[in-house]
C-alpha cells in the first residue's frame, strides 16, 4: 500500500487513527502492531510470514543477547545478525549471485546452475535493518529492552517506516514506545508535514517519471536524452524519496513519535562529504554506526580509514539492490569521499565559493546516479557514452514525444523549489509575516490539487520501494 | 479586606474532548487550517469511500476468497473499486487537470495541445519504430481478405481514415508533424502497399490536404472528422464506388441543419475538461449537426442484397459521413460502422453476421483510421479476417 492512494488515504489511514485513539494508552503497541501487518501483508500477504518470523526470531535472539554475559553474548549477537543477513542475502541477493556465478561458467563453457527467480519482498532492506539496529543497540547498552515483544513488534513492523524507511535505530525509538504524548499541536504539524510530502511526490516527482523512464528506455540515447533524463531523474529521485519521507515523519509525528530527519537540503552541499551526511541520512548514520565503525572507523590511520569509508559506501551500494550497478555506484561515491579526505589532507585548502562547489557536487552525483538508475552495467556504459555526445546530440523519437512543456515547466518548478526553499527557510524571519503566512496557508489549496491528482494520474509506485 | 468570590471557587474541570479543542483552537492559525484541512479531506473522502463501497460496482468485483487474499487480487481489487467508485472522482480530476492546462498547458497523457486550442490525440503522434512491419504484416492480411471477397463476388475498397494530426498538421504546436513522423511510413506508403498487393483504396489524404486551406477537416476538440471532413472523405469514396460500380441505383438525399450548438470533443473528455466551463478549457467546437434523409429511389424490392456496405470504426458515425457518402454517391449504402472498431472489429462482426453471408454486397467500404496502422496486429487480427 501506498501513501499517495485513495485506498491508504480514505480507508487505510482513517480506520486506523480512529482504532489507534480509542485504544487505552497502554495497548495501543497492540493497534501499531495489528495495523502494520495489515498494512503490509494485504498488499503482499505471502511475505508476512516472513515479517512476522523476522520479529520473532530477533526477539528471541535479543532476549539471549540481555541474559548473556561475555563471549556467550556476543555469539548471539553473530546469530542474530547473521540469520537477519542470511534471509536478506537470501532474498535480495541469490538472484544476482547465481546470474554472476553462471556469467563465469559461461566464460569456462560450463553450463549454467538452474535457479528459480527469488522475489523480493517489499521492504525486506529496511525492517532487516531495523532487525539489526536492536540487537547491536542490546548488545552495546544503548538500549532498554522493550516491555514486550508486541513493542518489539511495533517498532519493525511500525507502518510510516515499514516498506522505505526512514532507518530507526532501536534506541531512537525504545523510549518513545514506552512513553509519548498525543497533542492537537503534533497532529497538526503531523498532517502539515505529510501534506508536504504528499504535494512533493504527486506534483513534483510523478510528472517526471515518464520522461525518465523514455531516457532510459531509449536503446541509444542521444546527449539530449541523457542529459535531460539524468537532471530529470536527480529531481524525481529527490522529491519522491524525500516526499515520502516527509510522510513518513508526518504520519509518525501523528502518533506521538519523532523520527529524525532524512534530507537535509541535500543538493545544495558544497562536498560529497556534506552530501552524504544530508541525503537519506537515517541509512548514513545507520551505515556509520553499523558498519564503519565496527569496521575500525577511523581509529586505524589514514589509509585504513580510506578503506573502511570506500567499504561502508560499496556496502551501502548494495544495500540498494543486488545489481553490480549499485555495487559500482556505492564505489563511486566511496571514491569521491575518500579523495575529498586525501586532498583536504594534502592540501588543507579553504573550501571552494558555492557558485563553484554545489554545481560540482552536482554533477558528480548525476553522474553517479546513472549507474543507480541504469538496468545494467553495459546500459551505463550506453547512456555514459550518451552523455559525452558519442551518440549525437539530438533526443531520440521516444524521448521527444515525452517532453511536453508542462514537464519541462516541473522539472524547473523542482529546481526551483531544491534552491528556493533552504533560502526561504533560512530568511523566514526576516520577512513579513503575512508572507510566510500565506505561503504556509498555500499548502492547503497545494494538498488538494495534489489528492484531485490522484485521481487523475496512473498508479505511480514509490522508487525506493524496489530496495 | 473584601474578597473576589471567583478566587475562592475552583476552576470546573474541562473533559477531555473540550481540552483537546481548546489546545486545538489556540493552534497558530495557518496550523489550524492545514491540520482542519487534512482531517476534512481524510474524513470527506472516507465517507465517499464508504458510500461508493455501497455501489453496485460489476465492472470492478472484489473477489474475497483465501486464494484472492493471499495473492493481493482482493487488495487490488478493492484499491481498483474505491479508485473507481469515489464520488466526485470526475470532479477531482476535471480539478487537477483543469489546474494542469491552466498552469503549465499540460494535459492528461493521452493527449497532446495544439496551437489555438487544438488538441491532438498522442497516439498519433507517438514514434512507432516498427511501423513498416506492421503495416506491411496489416497489408498482407487486407489483401488476403479481398482475394477472398472478390471469389464471393464482393469487391473490396479500403478507405483509410488521416489522422487528425496529419490533415491539421499547422495547428500542431511545432506547426508540422514531428520530424520522426515524417520519417516513418505512413499514409501514402501503406497505400502504395494496399496498391501493389492489388487492393484497391480510395485516397482520403489528399483531397482532404487540399480542402483544409478552405476549411478544417476535423473537430479542434474531436479525434474525428467534422462535417465539412466527412463530405471530403465521402466525395473521395463515392468516386472510387462509382468508378467500382457505376450501375447504382439512383436515390436523392436532403440534408438538414439543426441550429448551430456548442459541440464537446472526445478529446476534451480524455483531458477530463468535459464539465469544465470553456474559460477553464480549450473551448469546445460549435456545429450546426446535419443531418441526410432519403428522398426516395434507390432501394430495391425489400430484401435486396444492398448495394453498398460501409464497414468502419467511429470515423464512419461522425460528421454525417454516411449521408455525405450517400449524396455524393446518389445511391443508398448500409453503414455497419461501430464505435471502438479500432482496426477490423466493425469488418470482423459484419463478415460473421447473416446479413453478410445471406446477402453480401457489391462492393464493401472498409473504413479504418490511420492511427491503427502502425501498431502491432492484435491477436485477433493476426487470424485471416475473413470466416470462410
Amino acid at each position: 500500500m501506498v501513501f499517495s492512494s485513495y485506498i491508504f488515504l480514505f480507508a487505510f489511514l482513517p480506520a486506523f487513527l480512529l482504532a489507534y485513539g480509542l485504544t487505552p494508552a497502554r495497548w495501543r503497541s497492540w493497534t501499531i502492531l495489528a495495523g502494520s501487518l495489515l498494512f503490509y501483508g494485504w498488499t503482499q500477504p505471502a511475505f508476512l510470514l516472513l515479517l512476522v518470523t523476522v520479529i520473532v526470531v530477533t526477539y528471541v535472539l535479543g532476549g539471549r543477547v540481555l541474559a548473556t554475559q561475555g563471549r556467550a553474548r556476543w555469539a548471539w549477537l553473530t546469530a542474530g545478525v547473521v540469520v537477519n543477513l542470511g534471509l536478506l542475502g537470501y532474498f535480495k541477493y541469490a538472484n544476482m549471485t547465481v546470474s554472476s556465478m553462471n556469467g563465469v561458467r559461461d566464460l569456462f563453457g560450463l553450463d549454467p546452475l538452474t535457479w528459480t527467480h527469488v522475489v523480493l519482498p517489499m521492504g525486506l532492506s529496511f525492517y532487516i535493518f531495523h532487525a539489526i539496529s536492536y540487537l547491536v543497540d542490546l548488545h552495546r547498552g544503548t538500549a532498554r529492552a522493550p516491555k514486550n515483544i508486541v513493542d518489539f513488534g511495533a517498532f519493525v513492523s511500525l507502518f510510516p517506516h515499514l516498506v522505505a524507511g526512514p532507518i530507526l535505530k532501536f534506541h531512537l525509538l525504545a523510549d518513545q514506545f514506552r512513553e509519548r504524548t498525543h497533542t492537537p499541536e503534533q497532529f497538526a504539524l503531523g498532517a502539515q508535514r505529510f501534506m508536504m510530502g504528499l504535494s512533493k511526490k504527486v506534483l513534483l516527482a510523478d510528472p517526471l517519471a515518464p520522461l525518465v523512464n523514455a531516457a532510459y528506455s531509449a536503446p541509444h540515447p542521444g546527449a539530449a536524452d541523457a542529459w535531460l533524463g539524468s537532471v530529470a531523474y536527480t529531481v524525481q529521485l529527490f522529491f519522491d524519496f524525500s516526499g515520502y519521507s516527509d510522510m513518513a515523519i508526518g504520519l509518525a509525528l501523528m502518533l506521538g513519535f519523532k523520527f529524525p530527519e532524512n534530507f537535509l537540503d541535500p543538493y545544495t552541499a558544497t562536498s560529497i562529504t556534506a552530501f552524504w551526511q544530508r541525503w537519506h541520512v537515517s541509512l548514513g548514520t545507520f551505515l556509520r554506526e553499523y558498519v564503519y565503525i565496527p569496521l575500525g572507523g577511523n581509529r586505524h590511520g589514514l589509509t585504513r580509514t580510506n578503506l573502511n569509508l570506500f567499504l561502508t559506501m560499496a556496502v551501502g551500494g548494495l544495500w540498494h539492490g543486488a545489481n553490480w550497478t549499485f555495487v559500482l555506484w556505492g564505489m563511486w561515491n566511496g571514491g569521491f569521499l575518500v579523495l575529498e579526505r586525501v586532498l583536504k589532507k594534502k592540501f588543507g585548502r579553504p573550501p571552494p565559493p558555492v557558485w563553484y562547489a554545489v554545481p560540482k557536487v552536482m554533477l558528480i552525483i548525476i553522474l553517479g546516479r546513472v549507474l543507480f538508475r541504469s538496468d545494467s552495467v553495459a546500459h551505463a556504459g550506453e547512456v555514459y557514452r550518451a552523455l559525452a555526445g558519442f551518440n549525437g546530440l539530438n533526443f531520440t523519437p521516444d524521448v521527444a514525444f515525452t517532453v511536453t512543456p508542462e514537464r519541462l515547466a516541473v522539472l524547473a518548478a523542482g529546481i526551483a523549489v531544491v534552491y528556493v526553499s533552504p533560502l526561504w527557510r533560512s530568511r523566514s524571519a526576516q520577512l513579513r509575516p503575512a508572507l510566510v503566512r500565506t505561503a504556509q496557508y498555500a499548502l492547503t489549496p497545494v494538498f488538494l490539487l495534489a489528492v484531485a491528482t490522484l485521481a487523475a494520474q496512473h498508479y505511480a509506485p514509490f522508487l525506493y520501494f524496489q530496495f | 479586606m473584601t474578597t473576589n468570590p471567583t478566587t475562592l471557587t475552583r476552576p470546573p474541570t474541562r473533559s477531555a474532548p473540550r481540552r483537546v479543542l481548546d489546545a486545538a483552537l489556540a493552534l497558530p492559525r495557518p496550523l489550524l487550517v492545514t491540520g482542519v484541512a487534512f482531517a476534512a479531506t481524510v474524513v470527506g473522502g472516507t465517507l465517499g469511500a464508504l458510500r461508493g463501497a455501497l455501489v453496485t460496482d460489476v465492472q470492478h468485483p472484489v473477489t474475497v476468497t483465501a486464494s484472492a487474499l493471499l495473492s493481493g487480487r482482493t487488495f487490488h481489487a478493492a484499491e481498483a473499486r474505491l479508485d473507481a467508485t469515489l464520488p466526485g472522482r470526475s470532479a477531482l480530476v476535471a480539478t487537477a487537470n483543469t489546474a494542469r492546462y491552466l498552469t503549465t498547458r499540460g494535459a492528461s497523457d493521452e493527449v497532446r495541445l495544439g496551437q489555438g486550442g487544438w488538441i491532438f490525440l498522442a497516439s498519433e503522434l507517438a514514434p512507432h519504430p516498427d511501423a513498416a512491419r506492421h503495416m506491411q504484416q496489416r497489408a498482407d492480411l487486407t489483401a488476403q481478405l479481398a482475394r477472398v471477397l472478390a471469389a464471393r463476388g464482393v469487391t473490396l475498397l479500403v478507405a483509410v481514415s488521416p489522422n487528425k494530426s496529419r490533415v491539421e498538421a499547422a495547428h500542431l504546436s511545432g506547426g508540422a508533424l514531428p520530424a520522426w513522423l515524417r520519417a516513418e511510413p505512413g499514409y501514402r506508403e501503406y497505400q502504395a502497399l494496399l496498391r501493389a498487393r492489388g487492393v484497391l483504396t480510395a485516397d482520403l489524404l489528399t483531397p482532404m490536404q487540399a480542402a483544409v486551406a478552405g476549411a478544417d477537416q476535423y473537430y479542434r476538440t474531436d479525434t474525428h472528422w467534422n462535417q465539412a471532413g466527412a463530405r471530403t472523405a465521402a466525395r473521395a469514396v463515392a468516386a472510387r464506388v462509382r468508378a467500382l460500380a457505376g450501375d447504382l441505383p439512383p436515390a436523392t438525399f436532403r440534408t438538414t441543419a439543426a441550429p448551430a450548438t456548442p459541440r464537446t470533443g472526445d478529446l476534451l473528455r480524455l483531458m477530463g475538461l468535459h464539465v469544465v466551463p470553456d474559460a477553464l478549457r480549450p473551448p469546445t467546437d460549435t456545429e450546426a449537426t446535419e443531418t441526410t434523409v432519403s428522398d426516395g429511389g434507390g432501394g430495391g424490392l425489400l430484401g435486396d442484397a444492398p448495394q453498398v456496405v460501409l464497414a468502419g470504426s467511429s470515423y464512419g458515425l461522425r460528421g454525417n459521413f454516411e449521408g455525405a457518402v450517400q449524396t455524393a454517391l446518389g445511391s443508398a449504402i448500409t453503414n455497419v460502422s461501430r464505435e471502438g472498431a479500432d482496426f477490423s472489429g466493425s469488418l470482423r462482426s459484419y463478415l460473421r453476421d447473416p446479413a453478410f453471408t445471406d446477402t453480401p454486397p457489391r462492393v464493401l467500404v472498409w473504413e479504418i483510421p490511420e492511427r491503427f496502422l502502425p501498431l502491432p496486429v492484435a491477436a485477433e487480427d493476426h487470424a485471416p479476417l475473413a470466416p470462410f
